[in-house]
């Protein structure tokens, strides 16, 4: 006989994580830990401001140099003298402290894809990041909380408090439909759950439709989840975490997890079928919407990129809807991969020339639409996005108005002028 | 630290937002850190007067899921280069750390609905959690800011905090 009493109860994936890292057998939820990060993920932008802050108040070295990687990222290639000196200044700064891990110009990508592409994260990290969207490294069941400005002084002490969260656990079974993509599934799950249930929570990815989503589709679930105030997306790692990681990584791991009698907040079961393409109309992302609400309405941009929408499942969607039409004379389409190995596969795909001569822009990679520095919009545009949000103002004016939807979404609005979906746009041709 | 703020109230509504809420997105995309610059941004595109006529330890009273979406520093440095604290109804995870890594005071008291409009006096006491309205007489009770918050607030913010902790250790090479 076991006494019910004494079983110790099981952990959480987000739990073991944070024990390991403060050093700890075990954390309980809630409590406040010291933790070390075993990565740093930063960024050109930030960083050339953040080490001239070390300097000023004395601080000369960072405790862990070696665990820092520095993505070139935000303004690729820099579009203004002050940014290209800056960065210039930032190989002295990184020489200085001491960080040799640098994805520079031609080599990079957006971060938070970049990193897990390049093999640095495997499951059971805990990595601290100098951007939001950091969130997506939870794609291989790493635990990502975005710190933003505090890198600062985590660079110097090798450290920072956390609170131990609470995890919402997310059971998916099923198969999404056809063009129904994972962004779609992302936009519904912060929609229903809303940012008072997800404020300062986990979201955790598990369940048997797990086997249908890739690490694209990971990659967007756990993205999108800091939209919804979750200070962490998590997907339980499978083995196709292993396969991806097996491929392009050296770093031992093993597939860590949340124990099944873990003491989780709250868990819904999604039937993936269920799903379907919506728009998340200004001014507020979880602010979902059916597409045929929005019939009619004029469009003159259109954005595919950003580490929300620009990985191969976006451009291959985007470019099946585009090939062999053209873009409607009033819209500017720009379509901008992730990464330089999604701009390469796009490339070799032969999807680059597809948008090339459907009348769109293509861009290398960076983050410039969907911060608002590159093709920024004017009052009173109108843009379909698969960027990170629709605050006005996000992409330039704050009186231009973003819809988020998914790519092929995106690329039929291109291509009608109006925002609609694929089907409709097949049937107005036909 | 004196913990205990009179001063102005200026209400906000809900989900007020943190880029081009209570800061430009322009700032971050200049990379502007100065508080003494960002001051003089706050609020700009929702309550233009604000920058120009608030005083030191005057309040900042909004409602629910204050400073929402992207959790730049910015908009909180700029609160701090004002000198004012926070009433708010909630705020999320990201704005919540920024503001405390700003340096800047801050309660959450849920429901705040008519306790207050913009001018009154208000009293609060960020260690014990008392709010009062000196100008209606109504009294509210929050939750006091966590202590380890108040150490952060205390120090200036997060950097302030750092080269506390770190005193002369890690300076030479």
């Amino acid at each position: 006989m076991t006494d019910p009493v004494a079983k110790p109860a099981g952990k959480t994936l987000a739990q073991k994580i944070l024990a390991r890292a403060s050093g700890r057998d075990a954390v309980e939820i809630g409590e406040v830990v010291i933790a070390e990060p075993d990565v740093f993920e930063l960024i050109d932008l930030v960083m050339p401001q953040y080490f001239k802050t070390l300097e000023q108040h004395g601080i000369t070295k960072l405790r862990y140099p070696e665990r820092c990687i520095v993505f070139a990222d935000h303004e690729v290639p820099s579009h203004t003298v002050r940014m290209a000196a800056l960065k210039k200044k930032l190989r002295q700064q990184m020489e200085q402290y001491g960080i040799a891990r640098f994805y520079a110009e031609g080599r990079h990508g957006i971060s938070h894809q970049a990193i897990v592409e390049h093999g640095h994260i495997v499951p059971g990290m805990l990595v601290l990041s100098a951007d939001t969207h950091a969130t997506t490294l939870g794609c291989v069941g790493a635990l990502s909380p975005p710190i933003n400005y505090e890198t600062i002084q985590a660079l110097a002490t090798g450290d920072i408090w956390l609170k131990v969260p609470q995890t919402i656990r997310v059971v998916l079974q099923g198969r999404l439909r056809s063009h129904v993509m994972s962004r779609d599934l992302a936009q519904h799950v912060i929609a229903m759950l809303g940012t008072e249930l997800c404020d300062y929570r986990v979201i955790e990815y598990c369940g048997p439709g797990m086997t249908h989503l890739d690490m694209d589709a990971r990659m967007t679930l756990c993205n999108v989840a800091v939209e919804a105030g979750a200070k962490a997306g998590l997907v339980e790692p499978d083995e196709l975490t292993d396969r991806y990681l097996k491929a392009r990584t050296q770093i031992p791991y093993e597939l860590l997890r949340s124990d099944a009698d873990a003491d989780f907040y709250h868990t819904v079961v999604i039937d993936l079928k269920t799903i379907e393409p919506m728009v998340a109309a200004p001014p507020r992302p979880d602010n979902l919407v059916r597409i045929s609400t929005l019939a009619g309405k004029e469009v003159n941009q259109v954005y595919i990129g950003s580490c929300a929408g620009g990985r191969m499942e976006d451009l291959r969607a985007a470019a099946e809807v585009v090939r062999g039409r053209q873009v409607h004379p009033d819209v500017k389409l720009l379509v901008v991969p992730t990464t330089q190995e999604t701009y390469a596969a796009a490339a070799r795909e032969g999807l680059l020339q597809v948008f090339v001569e459907a009348g769109a822009i293509v861009t290398a990679p960076n983050c410039g639409p969907c911060y608002g520095n590159l093709a920024p919009l004017t009052d009173g545009d109108v843009c379909v996005s698969t960027g990170t949000t629709n605050i006005p103002g996000r992409m330039g004016s704050a009186q231009a108005f973003i819809y988020l939807s998914n790519a092929a979404v995106a690329a039929a609005s291109a291509v009608a002028g109006t925002i609609c979906t694929p089907d409709a746009l097949a049937g107005r041709v036909a | 630290m004196n913990w205990c703020w009179q001063g102005k109230a200026w209400v906000f509504g809900d989900d007020v937002s943190n880029d081009d809420g209570i800061m430009p997105l322009s700032m971050t995309r200049q990379q502007e850190y100065d508080p003494a610059v960002l001051a003089k941004h706050c609020f700009e595109q929702i309550a233009p007067a604000f920058a120009g006529e608030a005083r030191p330890r005057d309040m900042v009273v909004a409602g629910r899921n204050f400073g929402h979406g992207n959790p730049h520093i910015q908009g909180f440095l700029g609160l701090k280069g004002l000198g004012v604290g926070l009433v708010v109804g909630s705020m999320g995870r990201g704005p919540l750390r920024a503001c405390i890594n700003a340096g800047v005071p801050i309660l959450q008291i849920g429901d705040l609905q008519g306790f207050c409009k913009t001018g009154d006096l208000l009293q609060v006491d960020f260690a014990t959690g008392q709010i009062s309205n000196q100008t209606t007489g109504a009294v509210l009770q929050a939750e006091p800011m966590p202590a380890a918050m108040r150490e952060i607030v205390a120090a200036g913010g997060g950097i302030g905090h750092m080269v506390q902790r770190l005193g002369a250790g890690n300076t030479s090479a």
